[in-house]
């Protein structure tokens, strides 16, 4: 199985052995990696939750941390700092411990007690129930996928900007902060800026790659908002996501609301857990349900 | 004429002692310029790539002399021993491997303390203090090398001079 293989030369110990020695059917199923200082390892499966073993040691999350880091650690700092390291192939593993500041800004993190491994899939046709919302009278619509943490925002990222690359042979250019939403297997036809923040990496895309759609995750801060007004301006496509759980709860975030406010998007679209679409939202913030299910089915 | 060949032969052989020893002191001097070398390609990697450790060391392709060739077989060696480790530590595996390199032993203890406390905190710690300790480590090669320089080249002319002068006297005692 790809994916473990993959996952494998960045673990160690007893996390590692687990991993590998698990079922292949199960091993299907598992979405995360819970390892707390001072407690049982925790599996997540797209069923549920399981802890084995006995308490993860100090000497066992520094070695786990030296082996996310392929044994490099000043490579992957900056990450760090931001919460995360990335474990190439759309794995990532957020990190939380005692933050340091320098400067005003976070410097570093140290003392690391909590690592969450997040397992990226390549799901295909994940981003199916989208593609009715893809063109608008003919050019790339503008597209936010709102759904809460695990509902698979960038799984259908993912496969639909390589949907829109090989199938429909535009132009995307997809602003990876995180270097999740690419993975080795897709991202065929993509042009992919890694690890630059959203806002700098959407303008270096505009003026260098002539992008015909930008694909961004995680809209948060000002400045990605700033950005995004900026693509639509130049008259490119979007497709973005956010966290919220509902339509309502979206538009109460301040960035969004002021996106929402400004028309940007054509489309809004909610997911459920595990990448289930359950809501469309035009513009103008109509839900079209049904008329989005007669799409479908046609 | 035993006496002769007797007497040629251990002019000779004085000689190439001589020759033998000042090529050590030689070999210590390219293993202090392979050292430095492979400083300041970890440096120029640890700064523009974001890489492991293990293909950080199989990155360093030092082929100018036989020492570097050597010290790039040692390092490959330690990214392989690294692979295969479920916990790796970077400073047993160089002290391992280097440990059974013969060429390895002309160096002395001042020589190969700063390049082996690089390894040894090779990935342990943030950027700053990697380029920091690259620095320093290189900074006390530098100094060894203008000494080996100095000292090593005079002592190793003085080693052959010997070496050729106790082959003449023995020479001439044996004719």
């Amino acid at each position: 199985m790809t994916w473990r293989r993959t996952l494998d030369a960045n673990l160690c110990g007893r996390v590692r052995d687990q991993l590998l020695e698990m079922p292949a059917e199960r091993a299907e199923m598992l979405r995360e990696i819970r390892i707390r200082r001072g407690q049982k390892i925790c599996w997540v499966f797209s069923d549920g939750y399981r802890q084995t073993g006995g308490a993860v040691t100090a000497q066992e999350m520094d070695a786990l941390l030296s082996a996310l880091c392929g044994h490099a650690r000043y490579a992957y700092e900056e990450q760090m700092a931001k919460g995360y390291i990335p474990l190439g192939h759309g794995h990532r593993a957020g990190v939380c411990g005692q933050v340091v500041y320098e400067n005003g800004r976070i410097a570093r993190m140290s003392d690391i007690t909590s690592v969450c491994i997040r397992i990226a899939r390549r799901i295909v046709d994940a981003g199916r129930p989208i593609r009715p919302l893809l063109f608008v009278q003919g050019r790339p619509s503008r597209v936010l996928l709102i759904g809460p943490p695990g509902s698979g925002k960038t799984t259908v990222l993912r496969d639909t900007a390589e949907y829109l690359a090989r199938e429909c042979a535009l132009h995307v250019a997809v602003a990876d902060e995180r270097e999740e939403i690419m993975t080795a297997e897709c991202g065929v036809g993509c042009d992919v800026l890694r690890g630059a923040d959203k806002a700098d990496a959407v303008e270096l895309l505009l003026r260098t790659m002539s992008p015909q759609v930008i694909v961004c995750d995680e809209i948060g801060k000002e400045q990605d908002a700033e950005a995004i007004m900026n693509t639509v301006t130049a008259g490119v496509g979007v497709l973005a996501s956010a966290h919220a759980s509902t339509f309502s709860e979206a538009m109460n975030r301040p960035v969004l609301k002021e996106l929402m406010g400004n028309h940007v998007f054509d489309w809004y679209v909610l997911l459920a857990p595990f990448g289930r679409c359950v809501g469309v939202m035009d513009a103008k913030g109509k839900e079209l349900n049904e008329q989005w299910e007669a799409w479908m089915q046609r | 004429m035993g006496s002769m060949d007797a007497a040629v032969m251990a002019l000779a052989g004085s000689s190439a002692i001589g020759f033998l020893l000042a090529d050590g002191e030689q070999k210590r001097l390219g293993w202090v310029v392979a050292m430095r070398r492979c400083l300041l390609r970890l440096g120029d990697i640890i700064r523009y790539e974001r890489c492991g450790i293990s293909a950080l060391l199989r990155t360093i392709e030092l082929t100018g002399s036989a020492q570097e060739r050597a010290l790039t077989r040692l390092l490959h060696a330690c990214a392989a021993e690294m692979e295969r480790r479920d916990v790796p530590r970077l400073s047993f595996i160089y002290a391992e491997k280097s440990a059974k390199l013969a060429e390895y032993g002309v160096l002395s203890n001042a020589d190969r303390e700063a390049f082996e406390q690089v390894m040894s905190e090779l990935g342990n710690n943030g950027l700053r203090e990697q380029l920091r300790l690259i620095e320093t480590a290189d900074g006390r090669l530098l100094q060894r090398e203008a000494a080996l320089r100095k000292e090593g080249a005079a002592r190793a002319r003085l080693i052959r001079t010997l070496g050729v002068c106790c082959g003449a006297g023995m020479f001439l005692v044996l004719v």
